[in-house]
């Protein structure tokens, strides 16, 4: 509002608070990002062979989350395959990376969000920081 | 407001119907790196790497416990013949 009020009153040109909107919205994400501090990961799988189905909840903190990057070794092995088999290699992913890039600000959606097969038969695995 | 420290560890667990209950200090896991790190001090020759993977243990058990309460995980298998619960919380 403030810089509405200094654009109407010509204080500043309307590009310049173009470009302080912009910039405070910047600054507000990253303390969003500051604030956040977990990485969660979820993971809901279910075997199609049998009724086996595996939930796994881990929550993280991000500084630990950071040295712990065996974390993805969590994911069940069927559910790896099954992923494997859609073209995803969980192995690929870099958490570590993922991680900076979303304290850096340059990411502020989840880091994985994969889905395979149906609602009944099928793996879901998601990984975010909140 | 400052975060209260979290002090326990409490494992709960069913494994098909057998219940499992651990809780213990977070205390005895920093015994158990200084008891670890007491002994690789009587050997001349451990590695740096192994007294780095000590140290980065402390260092995460300083931060886990500077989180305070946390759900650090809940796994539930279940399987046509099994099943298994498992929940670790930080209290």
């Amino acid at each position: 509002m403030r810089i509405l009020e200094m654009v109407r009153s010509g204080k500043i040109t309307p590009e310049e608070g173009e470009k302080l909107l912009a910039a405070i919205g910047q600054g507000e994400q990253k303390q969003a990002a500051a604030k956040r501090t977990m990485l969660r990961i979820r993971v809901d799988a279910s075997d199609p062979e049998s009724d086996g189905r595996a939930k796994v909840n881990v929550n993280v903190p991000l500084a630990i989350a950071k040295k712990a990057m065996g974390l993805l070794s969590l994911v069940p092995k069927e559910t790896r395959k099954e992923l494997s088999d859609k073209g995803i290699d969980l192995d690929a992913i870099d958490l570590r990376e993922l991680i900076e890039m979303f304290e850096s600000g340059g990411l502020t959606e989840e880091l994985v969000n994969v889905e395979t097969g149906t609602d009944e038969k099928g793996a879901k695995v998601k990984i975010y920081v909140d | 407001m400052s975060i209260r420290k979290a002090r326990f560890v409490i494992v709960s667990a069913r494994v098909k119907w057998f219940p499992v209950f651990i809780s213990f200090p977070l205390r005895c896991l920093y015994e158990v790196i200084e008891g670890a790190q007491d002994i690789m001090s009587l050997f001349t020759r451990a590695t740096g790497r192994a007294w780095k993977t000590l140290e980065d243990a402390e260092d995460a058990l300083d931060l886990i416990r500077g989180v305070g309460a946390l759900d650090f995980a809940s796994i539930d298998i279940k399987k046509p013949d099994a099943r298994v619960k498992i929940k670790v919380l930080l209290r």
